[in-house]
């Protein structure tokens, strides 16, 4: 815990820069819901409340079809609630993503085929029109932080699904992102690699001093990377448990088998399924 | 390693014997039954005539290239500038497509008679039937192409600001050059044939006409050397644009399969 408050001062929010006593959370939803119109109305959110701390990681877990991702998309400002309010470091989604705040992983790498991984990772950089010399030395700088230092020249066909799953959190990171949505980003790799990934991203995490919004399916991995756990129920999606994780950092794959862990796991298991 | 030049040299090396052997075989039953080159030419007597009339195959495939390549240029041209103003701008798509779609489904052979009342029997009316076999699937292939991006990348691209035009040269045109590629494949080919269709309803030279003229002459081994010329062209034309593909798109093959 210790350790969470120094990373947490380390890190100049635009907040301080501006002179502000609190330079708001990084993610503060009240009472959000979004009702799509119809007849019946589908409910797909409701009542969804999260204050997320600065440098916080949060998993959002549910059954398919929950909401979860919607309730991402909110955050990111691509989708608009019908209900409560939504403020990203004090400010409105759209505001933010215009000022780069976000990060985004999706479920599949997304990378553009015809460019090496090295442009990949230039992409937004490129898009922003970051000088050409700038833009290199950071992309070379984050895909040796993803562990891909070496892999510049590839093209992503070439790489495995892991390695193009960095590739992706490392193009996320390229705008120096404040808060990194992440839509189940490691669901479609194997048990052996997501375990890897998992650790590989809480490292990431520290180094980069970001918070953390995380959509999963997968008990386990909430468990293990977040500091709170936000179980959602099924359509109309509401946060029905909100579990804090009280595991010590950095978290170590000795833990996925102590007792607490586990006992978490079981709990949330039982949460989510009766 | 090694199975792998194996089964390269099989894909090529089995097909070769069995066209090998269906040639043989050929020859064997016209020498044997022996059928007349008027009513069926054995392959060796096509080839002779192939390479007495060499000349003047070269001769008539010149009008023919010219007007399939021209027609080609401007309707993929068309086509693809088309495409991408009808994924900008919906209502030109909306009122437009539909009816391109219609158009589409005429048949070449319906159309060419009316090519020809009313634009006359020059070049210009092979130009423009060879430019309307080429505009629709390209158009089709590229309205598909253009289209078919990755929402999420969309998405990246748009938290950032990008300008349409940005998303059309870094994401939608990158995205539609296999499609467009299979449009080039498949007009490529029908560019030829329209070209060599059109030449037998008017023309005076071209392979269409050297076809049509030995029929009525009938000099089969003449009209079979000359269907042999037209589909060595279309060949060579479906070649080329395979090439330049492989050239340009070197992911086309991997990006589909892969995530």
């Amino acid at each position: 815990m210790q350790k969470r408050f120094l990373r947490s001062e380390k890190r100049p929010g635009i907040g301080e820069a501006l002179g502000l006593a609190d330079p708001g959370s990084p993610v503060e939803l009240a009472d959000v819901g979004l009702t799509y119109p119809g007849r019946p109305p589908l409910r797909a959110l409701e009542g969804v409340s999260i204050s997320m701390q600065q440098g916080q990681f949060i998993s959002l877990i549910g059954p398919s079809g929950c909401g979860k991702s919607t309730l991402l998309r909110i955050v990111a400002g691509i989708l608009n609630p019908t209900s409560g309010t939504v403020l990203v470091e004090g400010d409105s989604p759209v505001a933010a993503q215009r000022a780069h705040r976000f990060g985004f992983v999706f479920q599949d790498p997304v990378l553009l085929p015809w460019r090496t991984v090295q442009e990949n990772v230039e992409l937004l950089t490129e898009l922003v029109g970051l000088p050409v010399n700038d833009r290199r030395t950071r992309a070379k700088e984050l895909l040796e932080l993803v562990g891909l230092r070496g892999c510049e020249d590839f093209r992503p066909d070439q790489l495995s699904g892991g390695m193009r799953q960095r590739v992706s959190i490392a193009r996320a990171l390229a705008l120096e992102p404040a808060i990194l949505l992440m839509d189940e980003p490691f669901s479609a790799l194997d048990e052996f690699q997501r375990e890897l990934l998992n650790s590989e991203l809480l490292r990431i995490w520290v180094e980069r001093h970001c918070s953390v919004l995380f959509v999963t399916h997968h008990i386990e991995e909430a468990v293990f990377l977040s500091d709170t756990v936000m179980a959602m129920s099924p359509a109309p999606g509401r946060i029905i448990e909100h579990v804090e994780i009280n595991l010590p950092r950095p978290r170590t794959d000795a833990m996925r088998v102590s007792p607490e862990f586990l006992q978490l796991r079981r709990y949330l298991r039982e949460v989510l399924i009766h | 390693m090694r199975s792998r030049v194996a089964k390269r040299a099989s894909s090529w090396v089995i097909p070769l014997i069995v066209v090998v052997a269906i040639l043989a075989l050929w020859q064997l039953l016209v020498v044997s039954l022996g059928l007349k080159p008027y009513f069926i030419p054995s392959p060796l007597r096509i080839a002779s005539t192939f390479k007495d009339n060499f000349r003047s195959i070269v001769d008539n495939s010149v009008p023919t290239i010219a007007q399939a390549a021209t027609g080609f240029a401007i309707g993929n041209g068309l086509a693809v500038l088309m495409s991408i103003w009808f994924v900008h701008v919906s209502g030109a798509r909306r009122a437009l497509y539909p009816l391109a779609i219609v158009l589409q489904s005429i048949p070449l052979v319906a159309l060419a008679p009316i090519a020809i009342v009313t634009l006359g029997n020059g070049f210009t009316t092979k130009v423009v039937m060879t430019g309307i076999i080429s505009f629709f699937p390209t158009l089709v292939n590229m309205m598909g192409g253009l289209a078919a991006v990755d929402p999420n990348m969309l998405q990246l691209f748009k938290s950032v600001n990008a300008s349409r035009w940005k998303v059309l040269a870094k994401l939608r045109w990158p995205t539609s050059l296999p499609y467009l590629f299979a449009g080039l494949r498949i007009t490529a080919s029908a560019s030829m044939v329209g070209a060599i269709i059109v030449e037998w309803i008017s023309s005076d030279t071209g392979l269409g006409y050297m076809i049509i003229n030995s029929t009525y002459q009938f000099d089969t081994p003449l009209l079979w050397a000359s269907i042999v010329a037209s589909s060595l062209l279309v060949l060579v034309a479906f070649g080329l644009v395979v090439l330049v593909e492989r050239l340009l798109v070197p992911w086309s093959r991997t990006a589909q399969v892969g995530p």
